[in-house]
């Protein structure tokens, strides 16, 4: 009975697992430190169908901004108002010293960007890329 | 008629940069993030185990906007006060004869600190001068939590700074203050710094603080020491007594004993009395592009001649050389030049004796 109980928690925890790497209409947790002005992971890879949930460390002392779009839609935060508070889907402010989580659904294939939008932040090159995959 | 545009234009140009040479000191921070570009002179003078640093902070107008500079200092200040009216002037005609209009520089907020341990605070005209005691992410903290937007490498920057000497200081114009005392865009107010301190450097990185890597950095700076002093990096023109590195984008270009006139007309302004009969004159310029300006200036005057590798913010370099020289994979000199290369110093000459 107990080696029964430990195989089904083993295969439950390997469905699991299967949904973190990311199949379709899965959840995915991904954690995303910001240090000296720089993503690490500046590159990341999820299916096409998942909702990732973004764990966003700030380890700076500055603000940031996790900001997830397209390349036009990045040109466009850009260009707009640097001190938008970014309350929409995939986007955060994040303070200094603070972690914020931001759940994000990648609907279809193709590439998007997370990047940051004070003053200054995505032309010394405070951006990422998101590579989803069908 | 093309040659008289071209003669007038050119007249314009050379009235623009020799007529009015601005000059801070520090990385000038802004609630937008802008960031101006100013020419920058300090005074770094040393002796007796103090250093004397003269800068002078160029008020940027008013509308209600704040701008600030933080400066990285070698020690705490024992004094902090108004600097003379002409050093920084003084010297400037003495190395470009034509009389130079200058001043300069910026300004930040003094309000209360978040972490950071402010040391002291004082006021010399419009200028709010608060000296500060702290990590980079405290120092920063601070200044964001009083209004002031940081450039995305302030972290680092200040990191690199926190690591050597946790003191900083951070000056800003007071609007209202400026306004009644009927200071102009462009007016300037020197501060003249005393730090009692075992290894005087002048900082250089600060002022490549939110720029970008290709924007070129200017600056003069003036060393009064009691003999010519050793310096680190060297400035391209000086003569090393050891494998060193040489940086292009500064110079020497003077390096003598201060003329008497000199010594007596920079004695005779504010706070100068404490100079002593003679000293050391050097002037170095800046001209190096923000991504190559990753260091600081270290002096040695005691005659010694070990600047301080440290002092210079060069101390990755010298943890590489050690690193690697420990594992004996390369010979000494060559493990210099890629250690070096590797922390951003380009070397132009290495091994040259000195003729002081």
């Amino acid at each position: 009975m107990r080696r029964r109980a430990l195989v089904a928690l083993l295969a439950l925890a390997a469905v699991t697992a299967g949904c973190g790497g990311g199949g379709g209409g899965s959840e995915r947790a991904l954690q995303v430190r910001m240090r000296y002005s720089k993503y690490l992971p500046a590159t990341l890879t999820v299916r096409a169908g998942t909702t990732v949930s973004f764990d966003v460390a700030n380890g700076d002392p500055i603000t940031h901004e996790f900001i997830i779009g397209t390349a036009a839609q990045q040109l466009a935060h850009e260009r707009g108002d640097p001190h938008d508070p970014h309350t929409g889907p995939g986007e955060a402010l994040i303070a200094g010293g603070k972690t914020t989580r931001v759940r994000f659904t990648f609907t279809k294939p193709g590439t998007l960007q997370y990047a940051c939008h004070r003053p200054g932040h995505f032309r010394y090159g405070m951006v990422g890329t998101i590579s989803v995959e069908a | 008629m093309r040659r008289r545009i071209l003669t007038c234009i050119s007249f314009v140009l050379a009235f623009l940069t020799l007529g009015a040479p601005a000059f801070a000191c520090g990385g000038l921070l802004s609630p937008n993030g802008s960031v101006n570009l100013v020419k920058t002179t300090t005074l770094a003078a040393y002796h007796k185990g103090v250093e004397h640093y003269v800068t002078s902070f160029r008020f940027v107008g008013g509308g209600g906007a704040k701008f600030g500079s933080i400066v990285p200092l070698p020690g705490i200040p024992s004094k902090v006060e108004r600097g003379g009216d002409w050093t920084l002037q003084r010297l400037e005609r003495e190395v470009a004869p034509p009389v130079r209009d200058f001043f300069a520089a910026d300004g930040l907020p003094a309000p209360t600190a978040l972490k950071a341990e402010i040391i002291l605070k004082t006021k010399i005209d419009a200028l709010d001068i608060t000296v500060l005691k702290g990590g980079g992410s405290e120092v920063a903290t601070w200044a964001e939590a009083n209004g002031f937007e940081l450039p995305p490498d302030a972290p680092e920057v200040l990191d690199f700074y926190a690591d050597r000497s946790p003191i900083f200081m951070a000056a800003s114009f007071d609007s209202d203050a400026a306004k009644k005392q009927n200071l102009s865009e462009g007016d300037g107010t020197p501060i003249h710094l005393t730090i009692p301190t075992p290894a005087p450097w002048v900082p250089l990185r600060i002022l490549a603080l939110g720029k970008q890597a290709t924007e070129l950095i200017e600056a003069d700076v003036f060393l009064l020491t009691d003999r010519a002093p050793s310096m680190l990096p060297g400035p391209d023109g000086f003569r090393a007594s050891d494998a060193r590195p040489i940086v292009p984008g500064m110079r020497l270009k003077r390096s003598e004993r201060a003329s008497d006139l000199l010594m007596s007309d920079l004695k005779a302004d504010k706070g100068m009395g404490w100079m002593p009969k003679s000293m050391w004159l050097s002037y170095i310029t800046i001209g190096a592009s923000a991504a190559e300006l990753r260091y600081d200036l270290a002096i040695d005057a005691s005659g010694a001649d070990r600047p301080s590798y440290v002092a210079a913010g060069l101390q990755a370099a010298l943890k590489n050389i050690a690193d690697v020289a420990a594992g004996g994979r390369l010979a000494f000199p060559m493990v210099l030049s890629l250690s070096l290369a590797a922390a951003g110093v380009a070397i132009v000459g290495a091994r040259r004796y000195a003729t002081r």
